[in-house]
């Protein structure tokens, strides 16, 4: 049973943009649920779970051992042709480490973890079945919310509703925001967890049309000889699904020598949104985070941090206009000002290189192009490196 | 790993979006005939790993997968077939199924309405 029924915010979906937005907005003293309607944290993983130590710290998450599973050193840039761009930070730059792979059920349970310990209340097994404004005249009297917990219709009130339920926001549909991901703009992806593949804490990215239009093959490290081996797909650029591409490069491809001995032992899928962010994530009473808002790097589709980063500055800055009592679109606006200037400028210039490069009609000027853009911005002195 | 085309069989009852009448014998008709034929959604279950993606790309929120408790309004569905294409292991596919009664298709505010967050159950609640 959940222990209350009315409160400030309640946060839809516990991955890591809501469950961070929950630990910052209760450790400043918000009266927080989080609700989401899976039973388990962090399933099913639709992530290959590589996040920057920058990316963490910026979040405010300690690494932990809990759900690291390894470190990450560098970066291996391959073009269409399998010419390698090795990037090694332990060579140039004395670094033995500069991000790591996390496991993305450990790591959700570790936010949530955060999020209770702050004081907000988690409840998984528990959907949001109804909401309805309080007084559709008063944008500020909020949100009378109809959740099934654990089987059980409740009854609740939030003053403010923050929908992190990921890609497919169900919430942005129902409050009529056009968050619809147009096809080109979704990167279809499926991911192998292998074993007998040889990594050296190095992630590697394959790109080029040959291997996967529209996106990029991935090589991950996780335990030792074991590799995430995944691809993301746009759509529009191919006739096939992302589970023929990805089989294809594992048979076929320049590097498949390297998994003659390799064994699939589990398949993840997802849909990563390498769309601009929602222009306007907010309305009376209500604001987008993650995924759900497109808090996205698409170029690298990377959206562990951004998440986590998104969420955190939503808990901050919700908790700061608390005092103001203006929960409307236009009290709102100063939470969308302060996230645009600490991410959206950044997700937004990237977003403009990866539309640049995929207006390029030239299949081969464009396979160049997305391996310098690429290798480039994993080099030590790109200007993107921090986002 | 080479995986094994999707399944074309038909039968009633497998999940499918428009709850149309079936011919007698179970094939589509053929599209020359004047009855309505409308590209019913079908969902391999044993295939479908729920990450979401059919529903994240659908205009019309209409995925009727549910396993993601989206609105069963298969009616909203037109057939565009992004969700098909989005799915990284073929779980969708589109049948042609031929009605022999048009589905009733509310117009205007009914459909809209149809699309909208329902009402709380207030006195459901406990």
């Amino acid at each position: 049973m959940l222990r209350d029924k009315a409160y400030d915010l309640v946060v839809v979906g516990a991955g890591p943009a809501g469950a961070n937005c929950a630990r910052y907005a209760a450790a400043a003293g918000r009266h927080v649920l989080v609700i989401d309607k899976k039973a388990e944290l962090g399933v099913p993983t639709e992530c290959s779970g590589a996040v920057s130590e920058r990316g963490l710290a910026e979040a405010g998450i300690q690494p932990q051992d809990e759900f690291v599973i390894t470190t990450v050193a560098g970066f291996i840039t391959y073009a269409n042709g399998g010419t390698p761009w090795r990037i090694d930070y332990r060579e140039i730059a004395g670094r033995d480490r500069i991000g790591y792979v996390v496991d993305r059920r450990r790591l959700d349970t570790y936010v949530a973890g955060l999020a209770a310990a702050a004081g907000a209340e988690v409840a998984l097994r528990t959907e949001l079945e109804a909401a309805q404004r309080i007084d559709p005249a008063d944008p500020a009297a909020g949100w009378r919310l109809g959740v099934r917990h654990h089987g059980v219709p409740l009854e609740i009130t939030a003053k403010i509703l923050i929908a992190a339920d990921g890609v497919g926001s169900r919430l942005a549909k129902w409050l009529r925001v056009n968050s619809t991901l147009p096809l080109h703009e979704a990167a279809s992806c499926i991911q192998y967890e292998m074993i007998n593949v040889a990594t050296d804490h190095l992630l590697e990215i394959v790109v080029g049309q040959d291997h996967a239009p529209g996106g990029y093959v991935w090589v991950f490290p996780t335990a030792p000889g074991r590799a995430k081996v995944g691809l993301g797909v746009i759509r529009t650029m191919t006739r096939q699904p992302a589970g023929r591409h990805l089989d294809r490069f594992i048979e076929s491809s320049f590097m498949k020598d390297r998994f003659k001995q390799a064994r699939t032992i589990e398949v993840s899928i997802g849909t990563v949104p390498l769309a601009r962010p929602l222009p306007t994530p907010y309305a009376d009473g209500v604001i987008f985070i993650g995924d759900a808002a497109r808090h996205v790097n698409s170029l690298t589709g990377g959206g562990i941090h951004t998440a986590l980063q998104s969420g955190r500055i939503a808990g901050e800055s919700l908790a700061a206009l608390w005092a103001s009592g203006d929960y409307s679109r236009a009290g709102l606006a100063a939470w969308a000002a302060t996230w645009e200037r600490q991410m959206g400028k950044g997700l937004r210039e990237v977003y403009a290189l990866k539309t640049d490069v995929f207006r390029i009609t030239d299949p081969d000027t464009q396979n160049a192009e997305i391996y310098n853009l690429l290798g480039g911005y994993f080099h030590p002195t790109s200007a993107h490196r921090k986002r | 790993m080479e995986m094994p085309p999707p399944a074309r069989k038909l039968s009633t009852d497998l999940p499918l979006v428009a709850l149309p009448v079936l011919e007698a014998d179970g094939l589509p008709a053929p599209t020359t005939t004047r009855r309505r034929v409308v590209l019913s959604l079908h969902v391999d279950e044993h295939r479908c790993l729920s990450c979401g993606g059919c529903i994240s790309v659908c205009p019309r929120m209409a995925v009727p997968v549910s396993r993601f408790n989206s609105l069963d309004e298969g009616i909203l569905c037109r057939g565009c077939g992004l969700c098909v294409q989005v799915c990284p292991v073929e779980a969708l596919s589109q049948i042609p199924i031929a009605l022999t009664d048009p589905p009733q298709v509310p117009a205007g505010d009914e459909r809209r309405r149809a699309a909208r967050l329902p009402a709380p159950a207030s006195d459901e609640a406990h």
